[in-house]
């Protein structure tokens, strides 16, 4: 394991951040696929109706790229590969899917797009550095700008909604409010079933429906404290990565984020805003910080491998006794 | 300190900013989902739980429909964006469809053609009218219950032709 990060560790820092990007780009269209394939709804497919046609040449024509990429380091430091990318996951995700489409599809068309800029550059890693830090800032504070500004959120509602309803919350609200499995698992059935039978709420829709979620005493708690604990770390990212002020700075900078990171995605199992995020801070890392960019390419396998594997499968055991 | 090393790199932030206000407006004034849209939304508000209802007529009967398997996916864009104009639309093309009724537990009830596989003496049916219902569920924190409310006014389609 030592072996393989030194061998990461001496490769061109910017050449690692191209490839890792790649293999995001390459591996997001082939899960976009097989989710497409096998979407169905209670009364059949999702994607039907003949638009999806467009969707698989696009997802096809992305995959391709960006495995070229990825086998030719030729090809992977040219602005036109970038813009291509960028130009690809634009359609998909910002035209064709606005509607769908997770925030994470938005930043990865953008970062393609920056490093295409950035490869015309005389300093393509000192571009994609600035780039990378502003992107990480700016999303940490459009976050924490929705957040500030949203009654919903303020309120508790939120996270007080998440954890009985949100399995990614359930081992934290077992683990710190006593909610239990047979609770979750009541609710759950209320928003998958008993929510989604449309004709029962014919012909009148004036309130004509309340359901019961069930929850304890010790949730609303626990939700104002995540409702303020995600501002100020959210916003505390954000001010780290959008000012610059020296070294110190720059060191809380990245302990804050990956902090943040391997607390929240791992378990959570966001693995590609995980991704993006990692790959993003990793390009802002002065070559020199072996430590901290060794971080980042732990946390990149330790996303996937956390999400993916036994251990979250044990963590989830674990909080449900 | 790590300026911006070419003016043109700040095409992408700023395009970051203004899909994130676009995103913003659409989530507040046009209801679409807070979570989708790019706008980093997602965690910020209860994710809405949106309901299409329709019932069509067939000039004589009301009917409780639903969306055929050919518009999941404009169903989809209804549920995750409903706007009037996106209601009509989608009305219109449920007129369009080629329906049957077929014997259910609660009366008859339309589907299309192509669902019908197992009632070869279907009756076809022309639908004169669909109206469509958009809800949502609210969560209300202090009696931890989903309210259910109307999201906008009903819209009636009117077959022209």
């Amino acid at each position: 394991m030592r072996q393989f990060f030194e061998k990461l560790l001496s490769r061109d820092p910017l050449d690692t951040v191209l490839l890792l990007t790649l293999l995001l780009v390459a591996v997001n269209p082939g899960e976009s696929l097989m989710l497409h394939a096998s979407i169905q709804t209670s009364s059949g497919p999702l994607h039907a109706d003949g638009s999806v046609w467009l969707d698989w040449l696009l997802l096809v024509s992305t995959a391709i790229v960006g495995v070229s990429g990825i086998l030719s380091p030729q090809l992977r430091s040219s602005a036109a590969l970038w813009f291509t990318l960028g130009g690809l996951l634009a359609v998909v995700n910002v035209w064709h899917n606005w509607h769908f489409s997770d925030n994470h599809k938005f930043v990865i068309c953008y970062w393609c797009f920056g490093l295409g800029i950035c490869q015309q550059l005389r300093d393509p890693a000192r571009g994609a550095a600035w780039t990378g830090r502003i992107l990480v800032g700016l999303v940490f504070g459009v976050a924490t700008l929705w957040k500030v500004t949203s009654l919903g959120y303020l309120d508790g509602s939120t996270f007080q909604f998440l954890l009985i309803t949100d399995e990614r919350f359930f081992a934290m609200a077992h683990a710190l409010a006593g909610f239990t499995t047979d609770m979750f698992e009541a609710n759950r059935l209320v928003l998958t079933e008993e929510l989604a039978k449309p004709t029962q709420l014919l012909p009148t829709v004036q309130y004509v429906a309340a359901h019961s979620l069930q929850t304890t005493e010790s949730i609303p708690a626990l939700a104002v404290f995540l409702t303020w604990w995600t501002i100020l770390i959210e916003g505390a990212i954000a001010v780290l990565f959008l000012i610059d002020r020296g070294e110190k700075w720059e060191k809380w900078r990245h302990g804050v984020l990956l902090f943040f990171i391997f607390t929240t995605y791992p378990p959570t199992s966001v693995i590609k805003f995980g991704w993006i995020l990692v790959i993003m801070a990793l390009a802002a890392v002065p070559s020199e910080w072996r430590r901290t960019r060794t971080a980042y390419l732990f946390l990149f396998l330790y996303i996937y491998v956390f999400a993916e594997s036994f251990l979250r499968n044990a963590y989830f055991s674990w909080a449900k006794g | 300190m790590l300026k911006c090393p070419a003016p043109r790199l700040w095409i992408i932030p700023a395009v970051l900013l203004l899909m994130a206000v676009v995103q913003r407006y659409h989530a507040e004034v046009t209801h679409l989902h807070p979570w989708k849209g790019g706008g980093f939304g997602m965690f910020a508000a209860v994710p809405p739980t949106h309901l299409l209802t329709m019932k069509t007529q067939d000039g004589k009967f009301y009917y409780k429909t639903p969306t055929p398997d050919t518009m999941r996916r404009a169903g989809r864009v209804l549920s995750t964006h409903p706007t009037p104009a996106r209601c009509e639309q989608f009305g219109a093309a449920i007129l369009e469809q080629d329906w049957v009724l077929i014997p259910g537990a609660d009366g008859n009830f339309p589907v299309t053609r192509d669902r019908a596989s197992a009632f070869p003496s279907a009756q076809p049916v022309t639908l004169k009218e669909v109206t469509l219902d958009i809800s949502q569920y609210v969560f209300d924190k202090k009696t931890s219950q989903m309210r259910h409310a109307p999201l906008l006014d009903s819209v009636t389609v009117k077959r022209t032709n």
